[in-house]
């Protein structure tokens, strides 16, 4: 999916220094969303579609993330790497979408998120720990 | 002006570990394999936002 309008606009205000440190998606500041929605994606999205009211569908990065290439491409590129990890008892549903966000707030028009991935990734079981691991690169 | 450049592209991959049986994910202490592994991938014009090239491949590990 392509960038989000969201995310295209704090892409100019990173360029021009305007942004805030809240706004970074940094290891404290990245959140990668779990959700159950199928809908089709919209650049104006701007976080997952589900209607779960899981709090723990939003993880925070696992220590040492992000990186800007983390070592398992041969490539040079900028290539973004984020990675949360969910325990047994969290985010046990059906995961369809995932969205890179700067915030873990619910909040209607709060953070951006830079995508919304779409992808049947199976149904968490309360007995599982999943860990997933998401990559964004801009090529030209 | 030319019109005939390569677009600009965005290139989405994930990679989903599954574990069993755990609370806690230590790799390389506990020794665990995950025993399925989802990886995808999406390129996509990052003007247009057109959907260049997708990918899945899942990895069942043997006896999952």
């Amino acid at each position: 999916m392509p960038l989000t309008t969201t995310m295209r606009d704090l892409f100019a205000k990173f360029t021009t220094t305007e942004d805030s440190t809240s706004e970074r998606f940094s290891s404290t500041g990245a959140w990668i969303w779990v959700g159950s929605s199928t809908s089709a994606f919209t650049s104006t999205q701007n976080s997952v579609l589900t209607t779960s009211t899981d709090p723990d569908r939003a993880q925070p990065q696992d220590s040492g993330y992000p990186k800007r290439n983390d070592g398992t491409d041969s490539t040079g590129l900028n290539i973004l790497a984020y990675r949360g990890t969910w325990t047994t008892s969290e985010a046990v549903f059906a995961w369809e979408e995932i969205a890179l966000r700067n915030t873990s707030s619910t909040a209607v028009g709060t953070g951006t998120a830079m995508t919304r991935f779409l992808q049947s990734l199976g149904t968490k079981a309360n007995t599982q720990s999943w860990q997933l691991t998401v990559k964004v690169t801009v090529s030209t | 002006m030319s019109t005939d450049r390569a677009p600009a592209k965005l290139v989405e991959r994930i990679t989903l570990e599954k574990f069993d049986k755990t609370d806690v994910y230590e790799p390389g202490v506990e020794g665990l394999r995950p025993f399925e592994v989802i990886e995808a991938e999406i390129v996509s014009d990052l003007h247009t936002g057109a959907v260049l090239s997708s990918r899945v491949e899942r990895k069942v590990a043997e006896g999952a």
